[in-house]
C-alpha cells in the first residue's frame, strides 16, 4: 500500500517487508490544461512544460551539486550564479531522464512525466538533503494545471513495480500566480534518509528564483 | 546531550524546579501566515479533571493559583533562538489537590491555517532542570509532522514522590480536545 502524504508530513524509507527503500524512482506528473473549444464541439488542450529540478545540500549547508535541464539558457543561470545544467550527479547517485516539453494529454497516462532515479546507496556521504522542485518554462500557474504529483516508486522510468509513497498538489486557488513549487525533500536525520512533503508554492518565474529560496529559508 | 526518552518511559524527579521550553523556528511559510505554537499545562486533580478553570495554564492565564507554575508568556511568531515559550515549575509549591501535571503543545489556528508540525522547521518542546540540562525533548516537525497538538508529558504523584513520563502522544484536534479531557 503506497503512502500518501499530506502537506508537512514526514515518513522514513522502511517498506512494508522492513527493509530500507534505497533504489527508486522519483517521478512527478502533471496534468495538461484543456478547455472547451468553439461550441464545446472540440477540445483544446493546452500543454504544460514543467521541470522536474533538485539541488543537492552537503552538511555545512552548501549547495554541492545539482540536476537540471541542460536547456536552461547559461547567461541567464549565471545571473544567479549557478552552472550548466545537467542529468546525472558527480557521484552518480541521481540520474534525471529529461526533459518533457508537454504534459499529459488526454488525461493520465499512468507514466511519470520527468523522472529522477536515485540510488541512495551511492551518493556522497556529505549530502544531507535532496531538494526537488517543479518549474514551469510557460506562463500558466498552479491554480489551472489539474494536478502535480510527486511520487516514489521501484522500478524503472517506464515501469512502476511498487509505488512507496506519493504526494498530489491539485488545482486550488491559493495557487494563483504561483508558478514553481518546491515538492519534498530527501533528508538524513541520524544517518537515515527520510522524505519530507514540503509542498511550497512560489511566485518564481525562474528555477534560479527558487534555488535561492530554497538556501534562503529551508536550509 | 538530552535523555531523550522512550514514549511512555518513566522517571522520578528528584529537583521540584524545573522549566518547560518550547521553541520553533519563523519562517512564514509559502502561505504568508506565520505559525504559531502555544504550551499550556493542566493541573489536574485526583478524579482527574480540573478543579476549576484557573488550573488550566495557557497565554490568557499565566500563573497558577498556587504559584506553582508560571508560563512567561505567549509567543506568536517564533521569532528569537532557544526557547520561544517557557514554564517554570515549582513542585515545592504545588497545592495539595493537585495530582497530575500535563503538557501540551498545540497550533493555533492549525485548522484554518491547514497547518502542523512538519511544517514548522526546528519545532521542539523539552524540559531543562535547573542547571539548564536537558531532561528530555522531542522533535516535534520530526516525530509529529502529521499532528497538530500533542501531550508530550505528565508529572504525576506517586507515594508522595513525583514521577515524570514521556507520553508523547499527538492528536488532530486543538486545544479544546484536552480541555474537553480534563474538564
Amino acid at each position: 500500500m503506497a503512502i500518501n502524504l499530506t502537506k508537512g508530513q514526514k515518513i522514513d524509507l522502511r517498506k512494508s517487508s522492513g527493509e530500507t527503500l534505497t533504489n527508486f524512482c522519483v517521478g512527478v506528473n502533471w496534468g495538461a490544461i484543456e478547455t472547451k473549444g468553439f461550441l464545446g464541439l472540440s477540445k483544446n488542450i493546452k500543454e504544460i512544460d514543467l521541470d522536474l529540478s533538485c539541488v543537492l545540500i552537503d552538511d555545512q549547508n552548501k549547495i554541492c551539486d545539482h540536476l537540471y535541464s541542460p536547456l536552461y539558457r547559461i547567461e541567464a543561470l549565471q545571473q544567479f550564479g549557478l552552472p550548466q545544467g545537467k542529468l546525472l550527479t558527480s557521484d552518480g547517485a541521481l540520474k534525471h531522464t529529461g526533459d518533457d516539453l508537454a504534459g499529459d494529454t488526454g488525461g493520465d497516462d499512468g507514466l511519470d512525466n520527468e523522472i529522477i532515479t536515485v540510488d541512495l546507496s551511492k551518493v556522497n556521504a556529505n549530502v544531507n538533503q535532496i531538494f526537488f522542485f517543479l518549474n514551469n518554462a510557460g506562463t500558466e500557474d498552479f491554480s489551472q494545471i489539474p494536478y502535480a504529483k510527486i511520487r516514489m516508486y521501484e522500478g524503472t522510468p517506464t515501469r512502476v513495480v511498487s509505488e512507496f509513497a506519493s504526494y498530489n498538489v491539485s488545482a486550488d486557488s491559493q495557487y494563483v500566480n504561483k508558478r514553481s513549487i518546491i515538492m519534498g525533500k530527501l533528508y538524513k536525520r541520524n544517518n537515515e534518509w527520510k522524505f519530507s512533503a514540503i509542498g511550497d508554492p512560489t511566485a518564481d518565474t525562474f528555477l534560479g528564483q527558487t534555488i535561492h529560496k530554497i538556501v534562503a529559508s529551508y536550509l | 546531550m538530552a535523555i531523550n526518552l522512550e514514549k511512555g518511559q518513566r522517571q522520578s524527579i528528584d529537583a521540584p524546579k524545573f522549566t518547560v521550553g518550547l521553541g520553533w523556528d519563523s519562517n512564514a511559510s509559502s502561505t504568508g501566515t506565520s505559525f504559531d505554537l502555544d504550551a499550556s499545562v493542566f493541573l489536574v486533580g485526583a478524579n482527574g479533571k480540573l478543579p476549576n478553570d484557573n488550573h488550566f495554564i495557557y497565554y490568557n492565564n499565566l500563573k497558577s493559583p498556587d504559584q506553582a507554575v508560571i508560563h512567561a508568556g505567549d509567543n506568536l511568531t517564533g521569532a528569537g533562538d532557544g526557547d520561544d515559550e517557557k514554564i517554570q515549575i515549582d513542585l515545592s509549591k504545588i497545592s495539595p489537590d493537585v495530582f497530575e501535571i500535563s503538557f501540551v503543545v498545540t497550533i493555533h489556528h492549525a485548522d484554518t491555517k491547514r497547518q502542523n508540525f512538519g511544517q514548522i522547521r526546528n519545532s521542539f518542546i523539552r524540559i531543562l532542570d535547573q542547571s539548564n540540562v536537558e531532561l528530555v525533548k522531542y522533535e516535534l516537525d520530526e516525530d509529529f509532522s502529521i499532528e497538530t497538538a500533542v501531550e508530550f508529558g505528565r508529572i504525576y504523584k506517586r507515594n508522595e514522590e513525583w514521577k515524570f513520563e514521556a507520553v508523547g502522544i499527538g492528536m488532530k484536534g486543538g486545544l479544546q480536545d484536552y480541555l474537553n479531557k480534563y474538564n
